[in-house]
């Protein structure tokens, strides 16, 4: 440890203003703080400060996806060998095959190969995710002389975490940079962006490259072997359909096909646990959401509704899909959502009401909780504007009924 | 470990003054005098009235405000005036003091004839006792015709590590009552005290003076959280508030014509003997450091604060034993009851943001440590983090319990968007009530700093 500090003391005159590499500190910054914490003393008149840092509560938050994470990975070698075994597919055609031979194998059933397979899957898509990110930005913060800040850490596990197991990874670095580029930095980077970047650099892959986003091949590793999304199966023939695949069990353990993240409704319960805990994430948001999906969802599933869709009950559609890995991530993240208490509240009641909206209405797209959140994300300035005008006039009512009967 | 909101801050540190109360003789007396400028008194503009060099006589006056003739500071005791310290634009950051050991400090003169509201007021501006007013909006000493709708008297303190007055209020009974009599002179609304549940404070009996009780936690009791509920200030309606022990000096002055300049303030933190003492406002904190550390603790870097830890100035910063550095500002400030000792600085650790935490401190429960019960902590004056984008968490709102939604408040006043946080009502607030959020703040932002800069545009402009 003495060994590194001594050497980060070394170079850091380089890296200060009149040193040989003054426009990379932001690097340097980022590096020193990564690995010691800062001895820096508070200043002004305030001469305590809280513990918390941006760097802690972000290194929480990643820390909150790992049991989705681990649980994906695991669920997705899992699904792969086992379908790779029923349609007698002996290997996989690309070049996944190189690590998965090197190390694992195709035996389903064998924890080691189910896990090592979903690793080669997913370790790809979180490094082209990580590296292509962080050069952004890298480049940003050099340019602009603003330092990197460590939210970035989330943005990408959260985005490499929604993407389908076999997307062509120059997909994932198209996606990221849109993510980073056009939905943050563009505007000054992290704390003063107005969508989820992570869900941005989605959504444009999803609608950029459909093929590569929908459909029943997409969701398994190896060429050759397809499976159907819960959410795809419900929009063609409702819960009966659902219902003849899986068990409500199944769905909420999250032994289902799905994007690497989302299946698990335990998994993330685990993380939505830890994010509750440390009092990060927006109990707020969380329940507006539960309670926006529940009352619209009975709504169609009461009315007579012809769509397949509506005769779902809503601890069914809770399970499916991304709703809840939707709702614990990326719509609690602060930055985006609306600020006020009042106004988290709104805020995930409409994220909750629209993804039943687009999920029963929307004939082309099964998923609707990713289009959610971002419409959501553009109404939040509004719902701010609107809960602090009217709380003001009630405080300014207040204040002149007081004045009033004093004179 | 804290689950569910409640709005307020709750820092468990060590360092809390023994309750016992201080005996009537208890006087810690330092050799030194400096009574502090902008520190005190922001936006000052002196005219001095004293030059380096000179000899003061106890009562005598040293500098006035060019934009406020009714603030006059006046000579605690008597000496030469040894530095008189400039900052930056010429502001004045001190004036220095050597005590003059053979001069007997003034007897008591006759009992002063205040017949009149208007000659009350001339006396408390000629004694230099006008300054314990302050007046929102703006938070400064008022001019000498301000008329406020209310005069709130700060008799309960919540701040971290501050002594309960209570006590001390009932030791002086019929001074804080007459106290409370001259400030009805003084207003046509209201005189309000604020207080604890079980305080039980004496007051006068006369409709215009009403208690208002304070619930915990900080920042309850700070007067512009007391104010949000009570009496909200406008432009139109001025609210003055002083501390108790000032209405005390009120009274002493008016009835009995004593100058009383001893303050009870408490010592606390890693002092020695963390407990309440008498000082006088301007006291020489490093001659108090260096006689209530002991031993090898005096080696070790200290931070002395004057005023409460979330909200004062830095005193001295050193190891203790080196005395007397100029520049510094190490006086005890003119509105402080409290000095706090903390451990500056601390180790570097590797890779902290993995670590479990077991003894660091956040409000939020992402520390081992919240999962231990009542939990106490050794706090130092890490900053714990460095600047980062502004993430708007829950935890602002829960800082301050104020009818009007914090973070856009927050945002409008880090930008400078004067408009927008005099709408959301800035001009209730001082920098002190704030200081909850600098400290929670995990990107390392400093509100109360953002609200002065406002503050004074909006004053400048209009």
């Amino acid at each position: 440890m003495n060994f590194l500090k001594k050497q980060l003391d070394q170079a850091r005159p380089s890296f200060q203003a009149g040193g040989r590499f003054e426009s990379l500190y932001p690097l340097f910054d980022v590096l020193e703080n990564f690995l010691f914490s800062s001895q820096k003393v508070t200043s002004g008149r305030t001469h305590l400060r809280d513990g918390a840092d941006v760097q802690r509560i972000m290194a929480i938050v990643w820390v909150a996806t790992f049991p989705a994470m681990f649980w994906g990975v695991w669920n997705l070698g899992h699904l792969s060998l086992v379908a790779m075994e029923a349609a007698g597919i002996s290997s996989v055609s690309d070049w996944h095959a190189i690590p998965i031979e090197l190390l694992g194998g195709y035996q389903a059933g064998n924890l080691w190969h189910e896990l090592w397979f979903g690793l080669c899957y997913f370790v790809p898509i979180y490094m082209v995710t990580f590296g292509v990110g962080i050069a952004w930005e890298a480049i940003f913060a050099i340019v602009r002389g603003h330092e990197i800040n460590e939210g970035f850490f989330v943005t990408s596990v959260l985005f490499a975490l929604c993407c389908p197991p076999d997307v062509p990874l120059w997909q994932v670095a198209l996606g990221i940079s849109f993510g980073v580029v056009i939905a943050k930095e563009i505007f000054g980077g992290t704390g003063k962006n107005f969508i989820n970047p992570a869900l941005a650099g989605r959504a444009f892959l999803y609608l950029a490259y459909p093929a590569s986003w929908t459909g029943d091949t997409i969701w398994l590793g190896a060429d050759g072997v397809s499976a159907a999304t819960p959410l795809g199966l419900a929009a063609e023939g409702g819960l009966q359909q659902v219902q003849q695949h899986y068990s409500l069990a199944e769905v909420a353990l999250g032994t289902i096909p799905g994007s690497i993240g989302e299946t698990s409704l335990i998994a993330i319960g685990i993380g939505a646990a830890i994010l509750l805990y440390t009092r990060i994430a927006s109990w707020r948001i969380m329940a507006g959401v539960i309670l926006g999906m529940t009352l619209t969802s009975l709504l169609f599933y009461w009315s007579s509704s012809s769509s397949a869709v509506a005769s779902i009950p809503p601890h069914w559609h809770f399970a499916m899909g991304g709703l809840a890995f939707g709702m614990v991530f990326m719509a609690t993240e602060p930055v985006s959502a609306a600020n006020t208490a009042l106004g988290r509240w709104i805020y995930g009641a409409i994220i909750g009401a629209m993804v039943i909206l687009i999920r029963v209405l929307n004939p082309g797209f099964p998923e609707g909780m990713m289009l959610a959140i971002l419409f959501a994300n553009l109404c939040a300035p509004l719902i701010d504007h609107l809960v602090t005008e009217s709380s003001l006039k009630r405080r300014l009512g207040r204040i002149e009924q007081l004045y009033r009967v004093k004179s | 470990m804290r689950l569910f909101n409640k709005s307020g801050l709750f820092l468990p540190i060590k360092g809390e003054p023994a309750a016992s109360l201080p005996s009537e003789a208890e006087y810690t007396q330092t050799d030194r005098i400096g009574l502090l400028g902008v520190p005190d008194f922001p936006g000052l503009q002196p005219s001095m009235m004293v030059q380096e060099g000179d000899q003061v006589q106890a009562g005598q006056l040293l500098w006035t405000d060019r934009k406020n003739p009714a603030l006059r500071v006046n000579a605690p005791v008597a000496g030469t005036v040894s530095l008189i310290d400039r900052g930056a634009r010429r502001i004045l950051k001190s004036l220095c003091i050597e005590r003059d050991a053979n001069q007997e400090p003034p007897a008591a003169s006759a009992r002063l004839k205040a017949e009149n509201p208007q000659k009350i007021r001339e006396l408390l501006i000629d004694s230099g006792l006008w300054t314990s007013f302050r007046e929102r909006p703006y938070d400064k000493v008022p001019q000498a015709d301000s008329a406020p709708i209310a005069i709130l008297v700060t008799a309960a303190d919540l701040r971290p590590l501050a002594f309960d007055p209570a006590p001390l209020i009932h030791r002086h009974t019929e001074d804080f009552v007459a106290g409370l009599e001259i400030l009805l002179q003084l207003t046509e609304g209201e005189v309000l005290v604020s207080e604890l549940a079980h305080a039980k404070l004496p007051v006068p009996a006369n409709a215009r003076v009403r208690k208002l009780l304070i619930e915990d936690p900080y920042p309850a009791s700070l007067p512009g959280l007391v104010m949000h509920r009570f009496c909200p200030p406008t432009l139109q309606h001025k609210v003055w508030y002083l501390d108790w022990q000032d209405v005390i000096a009120m009274a002493r002055l008016l009835r009995k014509g004593e100058r009383d300049l001893e303050r009870y303030v408490a010592l606390t933190g890693m002092f020695d003997r963390p407990r309440i003492t008498k000082l006088i406002p301007g006291a020489d904190l490093a001659q108090v450091a260096v006689s209530e550390l002991s031993g090898d603790r005096l080696q070790q870097n200290w931070r002395i604060v004057s005023g409460s830890v979330l909200y004062g100035h830095l005193a001295v910063s050193m190891p203790a034993h080196q005395h007397w550095q100029p520049g510094i500002s190490q006086w005890l400030g003119r509105y402080h009851a409290q000095v706090c000792a903390l451990k500056e600085g601390g180790p570097s650790v590797f890779a902290n943001w993995l670590r479990p935490g077991w003894n660091q401190f956040s409000n939020l429960n992402i520390f081992a440590s919240s999962l231990i019960p009542k939990k106490t902590f050794e706090l130092n004056t890490l900053r714990h983090g460095a600047d980062r984008g502004l993430i708007p968490l829950e935890i602002y709102q829960e800082m301050l319990p104020l009818e009007i939604p914090v973070m856009p408040l927050l945002k409008a006043l880090i930008v400078g968007d004067t408009e927008k946080a005099q709408q959301l009502g800035c001009l209730e607030l001082g920098e002190e009530d704030l200081a909850c959020c600098t400290f929670a703040c995990p990107s390392k932002y400093d509100y109360s700093a953002a609200l002065r800069a406002n503050l004074d545009r909006i004053e400048r402009e209009g």
